[in-house]
């Protein structure tokens, strides 16, 4: 018995270890994937956007991949903000699909709304005798690669035409290379319009109206008239694609930093109070027991905080509410179970099969309790959004992990101090 | 052993009354509804110097800004709300206060489009819906063994309401709070009404393990005395965790700042109510149906 008992020991002491290293601030590099705590909007401050997408029209499978499209679209442009860790994930509201879309620790609404906002379809167009100008087909998705550069100082015109030799002075230009089927359609267009003006446009925008010199066949556009800086961000803009659908933004928040920042301290601060508090009243109550459980406690908390950092699930207030809730959970677990052996005691038992007892006694109070907990659980991750689902989620792995807490951890303490007591007789 | 059977009528008249001021409570002074659930904007500063209703509106007016409320939640920190603000306006209406006040800086702002809104709270409902419904299931499944005085489907409903109770009494207080100290119901407050609800079917779930129990050792014959004699032995349970909790959640209260006082003190109210109802409540309950069919 008492070999098991060590043997458990040990696993146990190896798993304190385990959490211990991958809880340090730093966080250890294991597989090559970093352990640091990621925070919530709310924690950490910054962007949060929702879009509804405009699907009307399509069928559901076409929506889903637009919906698809869309997040791979998103997620581009959102590269070019820099931002770290940003999430652009689908979601979907009164029945439409949508995307949210976060970004921590940015601080420019404005741009972000400007940037993600931009449906971005490119277009090239032909004069057409009655409406002006006319579509050819020939759209964004033929682009394979845009690039921003600058064209050679040379003489003749400073001005916007294709196929000719027309340069000035170092001109800033996007440079669009067509794949080969926009090759040849682009090939035919400029046949059809020598001498006469081609126009590229950018959702609504005519951006540029070049004359054709000659019938461009190596697939390269060019567009001039830009600014180095706009130049580039077309590049990249372009480059990161066309949203399939258009989108409405339909909720906007904006966090402050501070907010996070002092909450998160804030929070800490009574989080170790109240920890200390309830050891305290632990040890009150139950001793050496109570001393052993709160140990327990402890690898508990730690567990925890090691799976925050390895799923990664990423910390809320509402994350944290969860957490406190099963903390207390766990905590009930242990009192169960004293107050179990307490009676058992009384019964004039050894001491080992109080212990023995009690454990049995109490499964089935912290079993039953626990599930009906993880079935509220797991019905509102699926069914809400948000700020509920981050609550559901770490009060269902605080509970799971509880359990195993009780179970195996302070049932282990226990006994093992039950055959140290024996040894010191 | 405190008698808790023989003084139920009294529990029920106290419950009774408590519900019933909350309902009137959410029928007259209705839920203060953030932005998440109504729709519109509200920006939050941080002033350092007083910052009152007045000056707010008055400066909005200058930039053409509707402002709906102004709520001043404590510690400096003061929520806006408006129909019609962007991100522009709101820039220039935190300059404008700033210049006009001193010291004022944005925390956050949001604006929520209706749809978004009306499918916040239509989610919340229904997960809070199903989750009962599963919850009534479950004791139902889980105590499938008690045919005798009251079925399992008994306990189920007494579990529950219960906690119709609990949540009742605590949005009492949501609105009541919301009226006198302008705190908001935004999904942060569900959370902790999910948390009391999470909390208190655990506790009364514990009550009724030992009843169970205790009806398989001492028998049937003597309810009154089996329901008084369990919740006696799980009081000092349900009271040291709900001790520990609210120690942490206290805590909280205290050191955790003025923007998360309303989700704070609401956790605190609901871990209250829960332990309340699973020894005032829900087991008294058991005996109601019991002495129902038997009448």
């Amino acid at each position: 018995m008492t070999r098991s008992l060590w043997f458990n020991f040990i696993f146990i002491l190896l798993i304190t270890a385990l959490v211990v290293i991958i809880d340090l601030p730093q966080g250890p590099k294991i597989f090559g994937r970093d352990f640091s705590i990621h925070e919530g909007l709310d924690l950490k401050g910054g962007i949060r956007l929702t879009y509804e997408a405009d699907t009307t029209g399509l069928s559901d499978e076409d929506a889903k991949q637009a919906q698809e499209s869309l997040i791979n679209a998103i997620d581009r442009r959102i590269n070019i903000l820099g931002v770290t860790e940003p999430r652009v994930e689908p979601v979907t509201i009164n029945s439409m699909r949508g995307i949210s879309v976060e970004l921590p620790g940015a601080t420019d609404a404005q741009g972000a709304i400007a940037l993600i906002g931009q449906t971005a379809q490119l277009k090239f167009l032909e004069e057409d005798p009655t409406t002006g100008f006319k579509e050819t087909g020939l759209t964004g998705k033929h682009l394979s690669k845009a690039t921003a550069g600058t064209q050679q100082a040379s003489s003749a015109s400073p001005g916007k035409s294709f196929g000719g030799q027309s340069f000035s002075a170092a001109n800033p230009i996007v440079t669009l290379k067509l794949n080969s089927e926009g090759t040849k359609l682009f090939a035919d267009i400029t046949k059809r319009n020598l001498g006469k003006p081609v126009g590229i446009q950018l959702d609504n925008d005519i951006i540029s109206a070049p004359t054709v010199q000659a019938e461009i066949s190596d697939g390269n556009a060019i567009i001039t008239g830009l600014e180095l800086n706009e130049a580039k961000d077309l590049a990249k803009l372009l480059n990161a694609g066309a949203l399939p659908v258009t989108i409405k933004l339909v909720n906007q928040q904006t966090i402050g930093p501070t907010l996070g920042q002092r909450s998160i301290q804030l929070s800490i601060v009574a989080g170790v109070l109240g920890m200390f508090l309830v050891a305290l009243f632990m040890i009150l109550n139950y001793r050496f027991w109570g001393l052993l459980a709160t140990i327990a406690l402890i690898i508990y908390t730690l567990i925890n905080i090691a799976i925050y950092k390895a799923v990664p699930v990423t910390m809320t207030l509402a994350g944290i509410a969860g957490f406190i809730l099963s903390v207390g959970m766990a905590v009930d677990a242990d009192i169960l179970i004293f107050a179990r052996i307490r009676e058992e005691l009384k019964k004039e038992t050894s001491l080992k099969q109080a212990i023995d007892h009690g454990f049995n006694r109490a499964w089935p109070s912290i079993r039953d309790s626990n599930i009906a907990s993880i079935l509220t659980a797991i019905i509102l991750f699926y069914g809400a959004t948000g700020l509920v689902k981050g609550f559901a989620l770490t009060l269902a792995i605080g509970i799971v992990i509880s359990m195993f807490t009780a179970i195996f951890i302070t049932r282990n303490f226990l006994f093992l101090s039950l055959s140290f007591r024996r040894r010191l007789k | 052993m405190i008698q808790f059977v023989k003084y139920r009528y009294i529990n029920f008249i106290f419950s009774g009354a408590l519900g019933v001021l909350s309902i009137l409570a959410i029928w007259i002074w209705g839920f203060n509804y953030g932005i998440e659930f109504k729709g519109g904007a509200a920006v939050e500063v941080f002033s350092n110097n007083p910052l009152s209703a007045d000056v707010v509106n008055e400066v909005a007016k200058t930039k053409e800004i509707q402002i709906t409320s102004v709520q001043n939640q404590g510690g400096g920190v003061v929520s806006i709300r408006s129909d019609n603000l962007d991100e522009n306006k709101k820039t220039e209406l935190v300059k404008a206060l700033d210049e006009k006040v001193g010291g004022v800086k944005e925390n956050s702002f949001q604006t929520i489009g209706p749809s978004f809104g009306q499918d916040a709270s239509r989610r919340a409902i229904w997960s809070v819906a199903i989750a009962v419904l599963a919850i009534v299931i479950y004791i139902s499944y889980a105590f499938r063994g008690v045919k005798y005085p009251f079925t399992s489907w008994q306990m189920g409903l007494s579990a529950i309401i219960a906690l119709v109770h609990d949540t009742l009494l605590t949005s009492g207080f949501v609105v009541v709070s919301g009226h006198w100290f302008g705190y908001q119901l935004d999904s942060l407050i569900i959370v902790a009404l999910l948390t009391l609800l999470g909390f208190s079917v655990h506790d009364t779930i514990v009550v009724f393990d030992r009843i169970r129990e205790n009806l398989r050792t001492m028998g049937t014959d003597n309810l009154n005395e089996v329901i008084d004699y369990s919740i006696n032995q799980t009081l000092a349970r349900s009271i040291a965790t709900s001790m520990t909790l609210m120690l942490v959640i206290l805590s909280l209260v205290a050191l955790g700042g003025p923007t998360i006082r309303h989700f704070t003190l609401t956790l605190a109210v609901g871990v209250f109510f829960g332990t309340y109802s699973s020894i005032f409540v829900a087991s008294p309950l058991l005996l109601y149906w019991h002495t129902k069919k038997h009448r």
